[in-house]
């Protein structure tokens, strides 16, 4: 889900940051949905703190929180950032106090969790809006859920952040059949195509946001067209239109669609090596992307997709 | 006669030769230009857009995603933890 890109936000604070690495020792729990996160602790007191966080959510409904657990055991502190999305500095400043901590050796940063097994290759999605007026009324209506988001800055509020992922049946799916020259034009499987072109979609409401939102939107047309360009490149258009339920925080997700669609044009850049078939370059970027334009709520952004090894 | 109808065909052949190769050439270096255009664009879009350096401060936390690993460190330093949870993963994968 993109979204929890999006709310890494908070955790953009550089004094925030400085924090956490002195004084505690940052655990993620990456949940998705699973009930069995109790499994995959192998010591009684990771199967306690993980069980105690499993009936925490089994009582309540959000899926975002912070826990400040004590080394030895106790929970100090528990907040629920979506609820109050400043909580987390407050918690961590909260913790060092009562708990009287003193700062140790800063810890060393992120490793990003692996991918996915199955994957050939990943694409970072990357999604900004265009519409200050949309990110203004956006922010009033929400200002319970987001105070922490700020329409002034220039990037227009938080990027959504998403991964589209292609099997090696998938990567082999783009590339041109046998026999064809430069010039020459193919249109990409349309399941392939919906498989990466459903991760252009705007994001619900930020901090709203829900785990099944890709399953809930429904694609009614999607195409690329690749054309094939000399030494193994091939260029790529494409569309997309899919209506998409989410980004309507006043909408129950249920309700039947009264043009909360997609549209948007895409391009892209593919290339390829010849001898192993392997893709070195894929990247896709909106031409034109626009939600909800026959409700007068249009909404105009913009998003890449680009193979992260390959950019960096 | 006979010749310089003959001379008059070959030169006619050897004008639609270089009309078709020039006529092909052209075609060849338009789809070419095109698809530059094509890459340029969504190379620049790649640049413009992606996430900033800013966008990715909290990378520099150094979040650990074993929760056995996470307890030993805590016990060993003497450190609580700041467990996070949520659904889906903080980069953003679904």
């Amino acid at each position: 889900m993109g979204s929890a890109g999006v709310r890494a936000v908070s955790l953009c604070e550089p004094q925030l940051i400085e924090k956490v690495n002195r004084f505690f020792i940052p655990l993620v729990l990456e949940i998705d949905h699973s009930p069995h996160i109790v499994a995959s602790s192998r010591s009684a007191q990771g199967q306690q703190l993980l069980r105690t966080i499993d009936d925490i959510y089994a009582r309540g409904n959000s899926l975002l929180r912070t826990i400040v657990v004590t080394p030895e055991g106790r929970i100090a502190d528990l907040v629920e950032p979506m609820a109050r999305p400043l909580a987390i500095a407050a918690e961590v400043d909260g913790a060092i106090s009562k708990l009287h901590l003193e700062p140790g050796l800063k810890l060393t940063t992120y490793q990003s969790s692996a991918r996915r097994p199955d994957a050939a290759l990943e694409l970072r999605v990357v999604l900004r809006y265009t519409d200050p007026d949309f990110i203004a009324r956006l922010t009033e209506k929400l200002h319970p859920y987001c105070g922490d988001f700020r329409p002034d800055t220039t990037s227009l509020g938080p990027p959504t952040r998403d991964w589209i992922t292609l099997s090696a049946d998938g990567c082999r799916q783009l590339l041109p059949p046998t026999g064809l020259s430069a010039g020459d034009a193919y249109r990409i499987d349309d399941d392939v195509t919906k498989s990466m072109l459903v991760h252009f979609r705007p994001e619900p409401a930020l901090m709203m946001a829900r785990s099944d939102e890709r399953a809930r939107s429904r694609v009614r047309r999607a195409q690329l067209v690749a054309t094939v360009c000399a030494g193994n490149r091939a260029r790529l258009e494409g569309e997309l239109e899919m209506v998409h339920p989410g980004l309507r925080p006043d909408r129950a997700p249920e309700a039947p669609s009264d043009g909360n669609v997609v549209k948007m044009s895409v391009a892209g850049w593919l290339e390829w090596d010849p001898a192993s078939q392997r893709i070195t370059h894929l990247s896709l970027a909106t031409r034109r992307a626009v939600y909800c334009a026959a409700t007068g709520g249009e909404v105009h952004y913009e998003g890449v997709a680009y193979v992260r090894d390959a950019a960096h | 006669m006979r010749k310089v109808i003959g001379a008059l065909v070959v030169l006619n052949l050897v004008v639609l030769g270089l009309v078709g190769a020039t006529t092909a050439a052209l075609r060849q270096r338009a789809q070419e230009r095109e698809a530059l255009a094509c890459r340029d664009f969504v190379q620049t879009r790649v640049r413009q857009l992606d996430l900033k350096p800013e966008e990715r401060r909290w990378e520099e936390i150094g979040w650990l995603h074993d929760v056995d690993e996470a307890i030993r460190l805590s016990r060993k330093h003497h450190r609580p933890l700041l467990v996070y949870c949520l659904d889906g993963h903080l980069d953003g994968r679904s």
